[in-house]
């Protein structure tokens, strides 16, 4: 079913770049259209239909290595929970985008957990887990490590590895490969 | 004859004794097996792989819509193209549409509401709301608020030193939006995915009674739920 679902993605992206041609070259000689074409565009990004690219900070995490005879490796493992707080806590601090193993945060999005495997928008991802985040990056990167902030308790009190917390100029946030639909929601008179 | 006999006596017993213990293993195990829930097991296992078969189907579902969407838009302006007429129209339908999904307008719908609270033992925290909202989102759920804050793609839930919760953080320069129990929590979407999210046996409602939280809910054909009123636009994310 998920590689049926991939192949009409593929067609729908093909077809969206044709339309957003169409509508390009339609609009380039017409300042009303041209606005409200560049206000479509500008909520899509909002939206996390396509990739984005700015300053921010990137952060490794992965399950630790449980020393021997260790009977209860949960202390060890990066839960969903984990992901769901750090990604609350990007947010508080301002984050615009964040993406998890390249699976774009939407609206939308459930970071849940079935068995031992973790999903990001019905994606699984795994360990090593790397979350970037586009923001002002001074704020997020006081956010991840000041003590007594959430991936410092996380870093001292559990097994899990933080591997590196790092500031870069130029991350690229993946957009969201799913689609937006509204089945039961109308909007309100 | 004697020392046959005594060889045969020994066999039967220790054979015997063999059976009798091989016995008393497997009713251990069918007692051990009879206190863990099977049933439970083997239901979850299968509503799970049900959800995930449906909610690719589902997604499926919706590209293939989409892709038929998106060529009767194609023809559409091509159609006013060729007709040298504005494409103004066209163009504000789609960016509502997309308005809508980003949350700046007011929604419709069945769904549920929740109401959690604080009980003279146990307080509220943001990571019971984090948790009741990743639930409903997994649900299906088309659009969710907080006391009347909506949930967008960037909302923050966060404890406040344990004193009080604030959301939504970036929607306002001026000052916290601060909420306080009781919590109301409304989601618009399918009723029956909404409510079996929460009702789970060790589901949610049971781990916040678990807790000593107070919590209730409702189903209802035609909830509200209001726009964001902050703006999501980017200052550091440039496409």
């Amino acid at each position: 079913m998920k590689e049926r679902y991939e192949n009409s993605y593929a067609t729908l992206q093909k077809k969206e770049s044709e339309l957003n041609n169409l509508i390009d070259s339609a609009t380039a000689n017409d300042s009303t259209s041209l606005s409200l074409s560049e206000e479509l565009e500008k909520t899509n990004s909002i939206l996390g239909l396509s990739d984005v690219h700015g300053q921010g900070i990137i952060i490794r995490i992965s399950d630790g290595v449980a020393p021997t005879n260790t009977i209860d490796l949960s202390n060890y493992i990066v839960h969903d929970v984990n992901l769901r707080m750090i990604v609350n806590y990007l947010f508080n601090a301002g984050a615009e985008a964040i993406s998890i193993n390249g699976e774009r945060i939407v609206s939308s999005t459930a970071i849940t957990c079935i068995g031992n495997t973790i999903k990001v928008n019905d994606e699984k991802v795994t360990t090593p887990f790397e979350i970037k985040a586009i923001g002002l990056q001074e704020k997020l990167y006081g956010a991840m490590t000041t003590q007594g902030q959430y991936l410092y308790v996380l870093a001292n009190t559990t097994g899990i590895s933080i591997d590196s917390i790092e500031k870069s100029d130029s991350i690229t946030v993946e957009g969201y490969t799913g689609i937006y639909n509204f089945e039961y929601a109308r909007v309100a008179e | 004859m004697a020392k046959i006999k005594k060889g045969k006596i020994i066999l039967t017993i220790s054979i015997g004794l063999t059976a009798f213990i091989l016995v008393m293993v497997m009713f251990t195990q069918f007692k051990t097996v009879e206190q863990t829930d099977i049933t439970g097991i083997e239901t979850m296992r299968e509503a799970e792989l049900r959800t995930e078969l449906a909610s690719w189907k589902s997604r499926y579902e919706d590209a293939n819509a989409k892709i038929e969407e998106t060529e009767q838009k194609i023809d559409e302006y091509t159609e006013q193209i060729n007709s040298n007429n504005d494409l103004t129209t066209l163009l504000s339908e789609e960016l509502e549409e997309a308005k809508m999904y980003a949350g700046y307008t007011n929604l419709t719908g069945p769904g549920i509401i929740i109401t959690v609270s604080d009980t003279d033992t146990a307080q509220i925290e943001a990571y019971d709301l984090i948790t009741l909202v990743n639930e409903l989102k997994n649900a299906g759920a088309e659009a969710i608020s907080i006391n009347g804050e909506r949930i967008v793609a960037n909302t923050d839930i966060t404890d406040i030193n344990y004193i009080y919760i604030v959301i939504n953080t970036n929607s306002t320069d001026n000052g916290v939006l601060r909420i306080s129990s009781p919590y109301t929590i409304e989601a618009i979407g399918n009723q029956k995915y909404l409510e079996s999210a929460i009702t789970l046996k060790y589901g949610y409602i049971d781990q916040m009674e678990a807790n000593g939280k107070s919590i209730n809910y409702t189903l209802e054909d035609n909830i509200y739920i209001e726009k964001y009123n902050g703006d999501l636009s980017f200052k550091y994310a440039t496409e």
